[in-house]
């Protein structure tokens, strides 16, 4: 709630001083069903397969040929509808949504209309931006619908002429259509991305936006505190995370200054250009469109089971116990169960991988949790963004991680040291954390004795300065913590060396 | 014939001679068989022919025990089917496409099964005409539009790969309202098929060909698809029987869309004996069609029993009006008096939404229609114009590829789908839909069979350019049935004082088949109506 105070203090502090205006961000996002074969068809789905080469009779609309609904499908859109709290429903139905393009074989698209899969969800989240000062906060945005469709095909033009691959005709999809709760840019990037890690994990979509598993719409207005919502526009097809950020921040900025200037918003879509970071209107949705909709004659109703009875295409409590742990469950086990603070939880849970080795750390032994995800996300993935790698790129065995934990409870190494041999470990040294620190005789000096002996070496070589701190001038301390530090070559365990400076200087006094 | 052939003829009559008699034997033997060799003096080629050329007339189930006896040999039936084709084609033309060589093959092979002894199903070596909606792997598949002039189908049907197992004869593509839109034929991009009982009149439509094909002998049976009449109207035309299964016994699967909600793939038949043969083909469940009904098929045949007592059949008054010919209604009067002659009962029913059913199946179909028929674009197959741009094209190619009754029912089914319209015309039909089937299911609370007139009149004349609503009101009879997805048969009752057919119509219940071809065959049974051939303007 506090979080929340600050963020609404934040934004009527940064639109009182530029604008007047809020705005309202909707989201619809088509998610491709990640299953071996089509919505309808048995042809496969497999990306970037040969030019029309995963194309059925029934995909090319073949007169006579009829749809057959696959199962899997079903089962992957009533697993998301789940995992994002929506009320699943017991019978729905398939519609035909006609428009004629080349891409769109059959004149229509088969879509859920009238009565979708799910409805009524809620996808909590948080809004949390790396690299800046603001605090995380838990937004949210409500679900109106989930619905199964088909896809279409892709048209390819050149100058002359074009041609149509229909290898994504008929490809399964998720649309999962959002309330217009979002406030800003920020947001609706965060929600995609939670969106994303909730698909990966329930493994109902690979996500790969790159591929265009994953296709965002979003619609923007901006309005005045108090008056009803502004026009709005809707983007189509943004294919990145970052892409949603930048596409609705340019779409509010311009919708802003056509008002201040007098002009007006126009309901259109338009389209975001990654490469000028802008949004254009799309001239050939410009004629409205009467999609005619109509009930699929050639599909029965969709009965999901909702109890234990089996009657239907699928059962919802069968279903429910195929469910894994979801990213909040997991960030609040995190929290709760190893104490970590919520910006290290958030972070293991948006990096899979991190959060897979942290578990797998700990499951070999039970090293201090902290201080491990401290050093993955502090020193691990910095060093990884530092080199310019993927996390996915990077592979580190959970026992390397656990003896690098285990050398710096130990206190055989410092922390300095514990990066430097991570570093290593990034840019491809094979051998284990044990080896690389005898080999570089990177071992902590922990012996007391000798840690003295180098202390009072430290304090011999530096008259002046012990004069200036027995002078009164205590933060020359830091020098000697650093003289000390080079002398051993950052070998020195520096806990023990603060308290044997300390006694030594003080001695030294009397 | 010598002392050998003697000998050899003595042991196959398994008989002894003393060599006394031999000698007389073989005098008296050749002397006889000098005789009566003056035979060979005529000239009897064109005999066996003739021979052959009556195979026309014999129905499936008769063709079978001449093929089980080795009378006849399935080539044999094939080329007495071509023969008679050629004769009558003409007069007739009921055939977009004949399949001839592929007959042969077909028929060649049902040969070898039997000669090795095989187990022959009871279409095997059949001849069987194909309404030209129903997809054929490698057979041209025209719809009778311009727009599929040059379709060739990359699969079969599921009913054609059924009757295929069945080992049977494809004698060709028939002609029909192009994309099933129509009752005479007359909306054909091609041509018009006539009616073999007269040839200035329509064998009705949009199975047509079918019919016209299987009442002029040019195919033993035929499988036609009915939306809201078009296989029972045909058949009441052309004095034959045809069914309309319960939607979804049959797969739909390959037979090419008009309204999807409606469409049934069904037979058409010169009696019940044969429609029963022929469900039992085609008939079942089918996982490519998501409507098809999961159920166990029975044995049609089963249903020829000869047996209606108890049978309660309901007259719904609605069908009776004064809309319907007097000869027409005399003829259903007097098949009911007949069957409760039988042993069945009968009683007077209502189905208050009958006079609704037309409006319903006018704006449901188009709109099913204008749908189904979007894919019909120039994109990606069929028929495409030289054009300016993409839209330009698809206009062109839609406009030059469709006749014009096929470009009337897309506007009208798109305009009552539109924004605006949807809710007056579709939804509402599809409200009164319901109710019109909950008719049905009333009255099948107290009745087994409705019995009704197939069409209000006999075949009307080709040509004859009647106003667009008195054409639409010839499948009144038959449309409640294809909303409610009942199953329904027509089979000839009798003639008109103009010698044509007149068709009863026994509607049953879902699933109600094996009731419904028990009714047929008992009526059947008990009359000879089935029995005249269609006279083909009395030449032949």
């Amino acid at each position: 709630m506090k979080l929340l105070q600050q963020f609404f203090r934040h934004q009527r502090r940064k639109y009182s001083s530029t604008t007047k205006w809020q705005s309202v961000v909707g989201l619809e996002v088509h998610a491709q069903i990640s299953s071996a074969s089509k919505l309808f068809s048995g042809s496969s789905t497999e990306f970037a397969s040969p030019v029309n080469t995963n194309v059925s009779l029934f995909d090319s609309a073949v007169p006579g040929t009829l749809p057959v609904l696959n199962k899997k499908c079903v089962e992957a859109g009533v697993m998301t509808a789940l995992a994002l709290n929506c009320r699943v429903n017991p019978v729905s139905y398939f519609d035909r949504k006609h428009y004629f393009y080349a891409d769109l074989p059959a004149g229509y698209q088969i879509t859920q209309q009238r009565a979708p899969l799910a409805n009524d969800g809620v996808l909590r989240f948080h809004v949390h931006t790396p690299g800046t000062n603001k605090k995380p906060y838990v937004a949210e945005a409500r679900i109106k619908q989930i619905q199964l469709e088909q896809d279409s095909g892709k048209s390819l033009h050149d100058d002359y002429q074009s041609l149509v691959d229909l290898n994504r005709a008929g490809a399964p999809l998720m649309e999962l259509v959002f309330e217009p709760d979002l406030k800003n840019a920020e947001e609706a990037a965060s929600l995609v991305k939670e969106l994303i890690i909730i698909l990966e994990r329930i493994q109902t979509c690979s996500c790969k936006m790159e591929e265009g598993a994953l296709r965002v719409d979003a619609n923007v207005s901006i309005h005045k505190p108090g008056s009803p919502l502004g026009t709005r526009t809707e983007i189509k097809n943004i294919g990145s995370v970052r892409g949603v950020a930048g596409a609705i921040k340019y779409e509010i900025e311009r919708q802003i200054k056509v008002l201040e200037s007098g002009g007006e918003i126009v309901n259109e879509t338009r389209a975001w250009d990654a490469t000028t970071k802008t949004t254009l209107a799309m001239r050939d949705k410009e004629q409205k469109q009467d999609y005619r909709y109509m009930p699929e004659p050639n599909l029965p109703p969709l009965h999901i089971a909702l109890g234990p009875v089996q009657q239907g295409c699928v059962n919802v409590n069968e279903i429910v116990s195929k469910i894994p742990e979801l990213p909040e469950d997991t960030r609040n086990r995190l929290r709760e169960s190893f104490g970590l603070v919520p910006e290290h939880a958030i972070i293991l849970v948006n990096e899979s991988k991190l959060q897979k080795l942290f578990e797998d750390v700990l499951a070999l032994e039970t090293v201090n949790p902290k201080l491990l995800a401290n050093i993955l996300i502090n020193e691990y993935l910095a060093l990884i963004h530092a080199e310019k790698l993927a996390l996915e790129d990077v592979e580190t065995p959970a026992k390397y991680m656990r003896d690098i934990i285990k050398l710096l409870t130990d206190g055989i190494i410092s922390r300095n040291t514990a990066r430097l041999v991570l570093e290593k470990i990034i840019k491809g040294c094979k051998d284990s954390p044990i080896k690389i620190v005898e080999d570089e005789d990177w071992r902590q000096i922990t012996d007391e004795n000798k840690l003295r002996q180098i202390c009072q070496e430290v304090i011999d070589e530096n008259p002046k300065a012990t004069k200036q701190y027995l002078g009164g001038k205590t933060k020359v301390f830091k020098f000697f913590l650093g003289a000390v530090t080079t002398k051993t070559n950052q070998r020195a365990n520096m806990t023990f060396v603060n308290n044997i400076l300390k006694e030594l200087l003080d001695k030294s006094k009397k | 014939m010598n002392r050998q052939d003697l000998e050899n003829v003595a042991d196959i009559s398994k008989l002894y001679f003393e060599d006394n008699d031999a000698e007389q034997f073989q005098n008296r033997l050749n002397a006889i068989l000098d005789y009566v060799g003056m035979l060979n003096k005529i000239d009897t080629s064109q005999e066996g022919d003739s021979r052959q050329l009556e195979l026309y007339k014999y129905s499936a189930h008769e063709l079978h025990d001449k093929l089980l006896k080795k009378e006849v040999s399935a080539v044999e039936i094939a080329q007495a089917q071509f023969d008679r084709i050629e004769a009558v084609e003409d007069k007739v033309k009921a055939y977009i496409t004949l399949t001839k060589d592929l007959a042969l093959t077909q028929a060649g092979a049902i040969d070898q099964k039997i000669a090795q002894g095989e187990k022959i199903s009871p279409l095997a070596g059949i001849p069987v005409a194909i309404k030209d909606n129903i997809c054929t792997k490698g057979i041209k598949t025209t719809c009778a539009s311009r727009t599929l002039a040059e379709f060739v189908p990359p699969y079969d049907a599921t009913v054609i790969s059924k009757l295929a197992g069945e080992g049977f004869v494809m004698t060709g593509k028939t002609n029909l309202d192009e994309f099933a839109v129509g009752n005479s034929t007359e909306n054909s991009a091609y041509f018009t098929t006539q009616n073999p009982w007269d040839l200035t009149r329509t064998p009705g439509g949009s199975s047509g060909g079918s019919a016209a094909a299987v009442a002029a002998g040019q195919a033993v049976l035929a499988l036609g698809s009915d939306t809201g009449g078009s296989i029972r109207q045909p058949a009441a035309y052309c004095g034959l029987v045809g069914l309309k299964p319960t939607y979804g016994l049959v797969s739909r699967c390959g037979a090419t869309a008009f309204a999807s909600s409606l469409d049934q793939v069904g037979p058409l038949t010169r009696n019940v004996t044969d429609c029963a043969l022929a469900l039992n083909a085609i008939a079942g469940y089918d996982p490519n069609d998501s409507t098809s009904i999961n159920a166990p098929i029975p044995d049609y045949t089963q249903a020829l029993a000869k047996e209606v007592k108890g049978l309660k059949i309901g007259l719904p008054k609605e069908y009776f009006g004064s809309g319907i010919d007097s000869e027409i209604q005399k003829a259903v009067y007097q098949a009911v008096d007949k069957l409760t002659a039988l042993g069945a009962t009968c009683e007077e029913v209502t189905m208050p939404h009958t006079e609704y059913a037309a409006s319903v199946y006018h704006i449901i179909a188009p709109a099913e229609g204008s749908s189904n028929l979007s894919r019909y674009d120039g994109v990606g197959f069929g028929y495409r114009a030289e054009s300016e741009n993409l839209n330009d094209m698809y206009k062109k190619s839609r406009s030059q590829g469709f006749g014009s009754e096929v470009k009337f029912r897309i506007m009208l089914g798109t305009y009552v789908l539109s924004s605006g319209h949807y809710e007056t015309y579709y939804l509402k039909a599809i409200k009164v839909r319901t109710l019109v089937k909950e008719d049905f299911d009333k009255v099948f609370e107290k009745v087994d069979v409705l019995l009704t007139p197939t069409t209000p009149a006999a075949a009307f004349k080709t040509g004859e350019n009647l106003d667009f609503l008195s054409m639409y009101i010839q499948d009144a009879c038959a449309i409640p049935a294809s909303l409610a997805g009942m199953p329904a048969i027509s089979i000839p009752c009798g003639f008109t004082g103009g010698n044509l057919p007149i068709g009863l119509q026994i509607i049953g219940k879902p699933l109600g088949e094996m009731t419904i071809l028990r009714t047929a065959y008992a009526f059947e049974q008990a009359n000879n109506y089935h029995d005249r051939l269609a006279p083909l303007g009395g030449e032949l």
